[in-house]
């Protein structure tokens, strides 16, 4: 039987929609051509999103959140936490968490504080000319139509540039992934029932296009975007890429890649709770995060890499129960995985618990994940609760196995590590920060902080408001 | 060395092997000629192939600095090793692919020695495992005592004709040839192969360049030698079986006269011998084979001469395996030869399982190969059932991982044989 996968809009128009037959779903793709004229009228509809007050703006998307937590403690969305599940992979307490983590994502002080550590002239700008100095004023204008590809399986990610990007007063369409497209449509809308004037309530389109898609094709290469916002790797981010190369209309291109996190500890935190702390993150979302730590660096001698291993070895069987997985057999490739470490000489030590299948690699001054035969590696994708921690001598070797993770086989497909957690004392904190510029990192937070975000926060070295956006400098006389 | 050397040459270059002052070796060649292992009971075997365990750790950790510190990482200690430190030391077959097999072979092993590889039919590099002429001899002869255990009956020297329903080349690649090639050579029975390959064209594969030789295959069939042996992939005993009972009355008369057949008479203690299963091919099941198959051929008991359904029996071999596994359709299941020690391993957790009649992972460790510590997980799901026989336990093929199980090996060399007979993955 096959599913619908329909398009979120509340202006749609049926005979907008092409029915794609994709695997066993029918997605319902918005039509290019319908779509490339509502495009061409959208600096209209972005007009009046920003003549509309900030502040109605923010009250709208809180109220989004409002809905959202109301559903989740009536039960409503109690099937959609159990299908995201079962898609994801994820532990249901995991998405238990995630969908509590909505409405902080919606909430209007948070959005308030992000757009005035963003823009030139903050939030206000928004709505009208904010003087920075005498005789000089800057306006920010949205920069869209915003079209803004996804990927992913949780539902946060797609949630942020999708809600900065309407609330920057941007036409947007979120083709978000095919996993979490159900929960992001549901989180948009009671967009429908604001009334037909509204703007916000003709701001955005969240629909799934395959990716061989003929209407994306034309959409990425004809349609009037302003901005494209991509999330993910290869080979859609060059695909991608190449389409808009050839668009008239000259869309930006903002890629959010495909990274990783790294974990630094040294000897003197050596400890149950840095332990806990690393296996908290491991557990959350299986390091499917950019900033999940996947690999980490222990400052100090093997035997001491080997006694942290054992501790975070016991936060894990612990942790890892209460966000259990619904497997039933580990995956034999990561028992091939795990055998081919030990004959390179690496401990290892791993769960044999399908629900909880942990795993964590201890090996000496360099990456044992690195030297093996391409035929044992198994993706970073399908490495899940896996670590490598890497006993180095001192700070500058814990770098250089940052700046070497791009390279090694077993990281195919990372761009970089985007979030270094750390655990050490003062001094080797202050060396991370004198060579930051040759790290290329986003992100240097406390070790079980990495998932966290605070408002004034960049994503990947960039303020996204700032992508969505354009500031209009004016000097009269 | 590109071609599979002849026994007679493996004898006289094993006798310079380096290691027949080894006692731990000295005592392999000797148990590996020994028929009496047979008649042993399953503890007193369960014993022996631990005390063999023991002393081939040590082997190995004296002659490599790899299997010494790989013994220690393990935590390891060869002098009270058990089955469970086996399954840890078991390697997924998919690391011997292209060279993998190095890092794991002694620096002072015998060199002259014959490297099998797969087919490589699965599209990945194939498994390449080196055997040195001591390794090749112990094999022959391990391999023909356990032939005659499931035979039923010692082959005599010299008696017989046997015809292999493939090409002569293929005993230079496939292990399942190379084993009856070589067992035949040393019990002197003379083997014909019934397929030609035609002469290499570009890149066409092995298995695209396979015709059949029918001189020889009406040689075979009209001799009147004595037991005549048939050996052939499960399709082939298909396609053979098909095409005699398709003939019309007038050619089956030709037939008749031309050729003595339908149906192909064995002889005295006649048996077809198969290898590989059907892999998920398009072949019919075992037993319809073999239903077939006894429609059109016939055969009499090696002892009394009466005539008996045809015996069948089937090989479970692949490139890792220095000895096969080999059952007798209907009088036994597969049986390991008895100082090859086969465990399952739970496919849940990979841990080491010892029930019957539950799946699991096939592991083998085969203590004749000193080379190279010879534990592998070739990727194949079997069943054990308790038998009263020598080992105690039977196997019953199940089936090959698949894909979604994270598997991604080459096919048995049996497998390979059927591949060669089919386009598209229907028989020719």
């Amino acid at each position: 039987m096959s599913i619908e996968v329909p398009v979120f809009y509340p202006g749609i128009d049926p005979k907008g929609i092409e029915h794609v037959k994709h695997e066993d779903l029918v997605l319902h793709e918005v039509k290019a051509d319908w779509l490339i004229p509502l495009l061409k009228a959208a600096p209209s509809t972005q007009q009046e999103l920003a003549n509309t007050p900030l502040k109605q703006r923010l009250k709208a998307i809180s109220m989004l959140g409002e809905e959202w937590l109301e559903k989740l403690e009536s039960g409503k969305l109690s099937r959609l936490k159990e299908e995201l599940a079962r898609a994801t992979g994820y532990p249901l307490k995991l998405i238990d968490l995630e969908f509590d983590f909505v409405a902080e994502v919606l909430n209007q002080e948070n959005l308030v504080r992000i757009l005035d550590v963003s823009l030139t002239g903050g939030a206000e700008s928004l709505e009208r000319l904010v003087e920075l100095a005498p005789g000089e004023r800057v306006r920010t204008m949205p920069a869209g139509p915003v079209l803004i590809i996804g990927s992913g399986n949780s539902i946060i990610p797609p949630l942020i540039p999708t809600t900065l990007s309407i609330v920057t007063g941007n036409f947007t369409i979120l083709r978000p992934s095919i996993t979490n497209i159900k929960a992001v449509q549901e989180v948009y809308s009671p967009l429908q029932n604001l009334p037909n004037d509204d703007p916000l309530r003709r701001a955005l389109i969240v629909g799934y296009y395959a990716h061989e898609s003929r209407n994306l094709k034309t959409l990425l290469e004809k349609a009037p975007l302003g901005v494209v916002n991509y999330w993910g790797g290869e080979p859609g981010r060059t695909l991608v890429a190449h389409m808009l190369a050839v668009n008239p209309y000259r869309p930006r291109f903002i890629v959010n890649g495909p990274m990783t996190g790294f974990a630094i500890i040294d000897s003197e935190h050596v400890d149950q709770q840095t332990a806990e702390r690393l296996a908290l993150e491991m557990i959350l979302y299986e390091q499917q995060l950019c900033n999940s730590p996947t690999q980490a660096a222990l400052i100090g001698p093997r035997h001491e890499a080997i006694q942290f291993a054992e501790m975070l070895a016991s936060a894990l069987e612990k942790i890892g129960q209460e966000y259990s997985l619904q497997s039933e057999t580990l995956p034999y490739a990561l028992f091939v995985l795990i055998r081919s470490l030990e004959l390179a000489g690496a401990k290892v030590l791993a769960s044999t618990d399908p629900r909880n299948p942990w795993t964590i690699v201890v090996s000496e001054n360099d990456s044992a994940l690195a030297k093996l035969p391409k035929d044992a590696l198994l993706p970073l994708h399908y490495r899940r609760r896996f670590i490598e921690i890497v006993a180095v001598q001192n700070t500058k070797e814990a770098l250089a196995l940052i700046e070497k993770l791009p390279k090694n086989p077993a990281y195919q497909g990372v761009d970089k590590v985007q979030t270094i957690a750390i655990a050490l004392t003062p001094d080797k904190i202050t060396e991370i920060e004198k060579n930051l510029h040759r790290l290329g990192v986003y992100r240097v937070v406390p070790l079980g902080e990495s998932y966290l975000r605070t408002p004034l926060e960049p994503y990947d070295g960039l303020h996204i408001p700032q992508a969505f956006t354009y500031t209009v400098y004016l000097r009269v006389r | 060395m590109a071609s599979l050397p002849s026994y007679e040459w493996l004898e006289g270059k094993a006798r310079e092997s380096r290691f027949l002052n080894d006692p731990h070796v000295t005592r392999l060649v000797e148990l590996a000629k020994d028929k009496s292992l047979f008649e042993k009971s399953p503890s007193y075997l369960s014993n022996l192939r631990r005390d063999l365990l023991r002393s081939s750790l040590k082997f190995f950790a004296r002659n490599s600095e790899f299997y010494e510190k790989l013994l220690a990482n393990l935590g390891i200690d060869p002098d009270a090793a058990e089955l469970e430190d086996l399954a840890k030391l078991a390697v997924p077959s998919d690391l011997l692919r292209g060279d993998g097999i190095k890092r794991f072979l002694i620096p002072s092993r015998d060199e002259g020695g014959f490297t099998f590889r797969s087919s490589g039919t699965s599209g990945k590099t194939p498994v390449r495992i080196y055997r040195s002429p001591l390794e090749l001899l112990l094999m022959t002869v391990a391999n023909a005592n356990l032939f005659e255990y499931v035979y039923g009956g010692e082959l005599k020297q010299g008696e017989g004709l046997a015809l292999f329903l493939a090409a002569e080349e293929l005993k230079n690649h496939l292990n399942f040839v190379a084993f009856v090639d070589l067992a035949l050579q040393y019990k002197k029975i003379r083997l014909l192969y019934g397929m030609d390959l035609v002469p290499e064209s570009g890149d066409t594969p092995l298995w695209k360049r396979l015709v059949p030789n029918t001189k020889r295959i009406a040689e075979f069939i009209k001799s009147r030698e004595e037991p005549k042996l048939f050996f052939s992939a499960p399709a082939g005993v298909h396609l053979v079986s098909q095409q005699f009972a398709g003939l019309g009355l007038l050619k089956k008369a030709l037939y008749k006269l031309a050729l003595g057949a339908p149906p192909i008479d064995l002889g005295r203690g006649g048996v077809i011998v198969t290898g590989g299963g059907s892999k998920g091919l398009q072949v019919p099941e075992y037993h319809v084979i073999v239903e077939e198959a006894r429609r059109v051929f016939k055969a009499e008991d090696k002892d009394t001469g009466g005539e008996v359904p045809v015996p069948f029996m089937d090989v479970l071999g692949m490139t890792e395996t220095l000895t096969a596994l080999l059952d007798n359709y209907g009088v036994m299941h597969k049986i390991p030869h008895p100082l090859q020690e086969v465990f399952l391993l739970d496919p849940k957790t990979y841990k080491p399982m010892e029930q019957y009649n539950k799946d699991g992972l096939l592991a083998i460790y085969d203590p004749l190969a000193v080379s190279w510590l010879e534990v592998f997980i070739p990727g194949d799901i079997v069943r054990q059932v308790p038998s009263d026989r020598y080992y105690g336990r039977e196997f019953i093929y199940v089936r090959r991982l698949t894909e979604e199980e994270g598997w991604s090996l080459q096919r048995a060399c049996g497998g390979t044989l059927e591949e060669l007979m089919i386009r598209g993955g229907e028989i020719q």
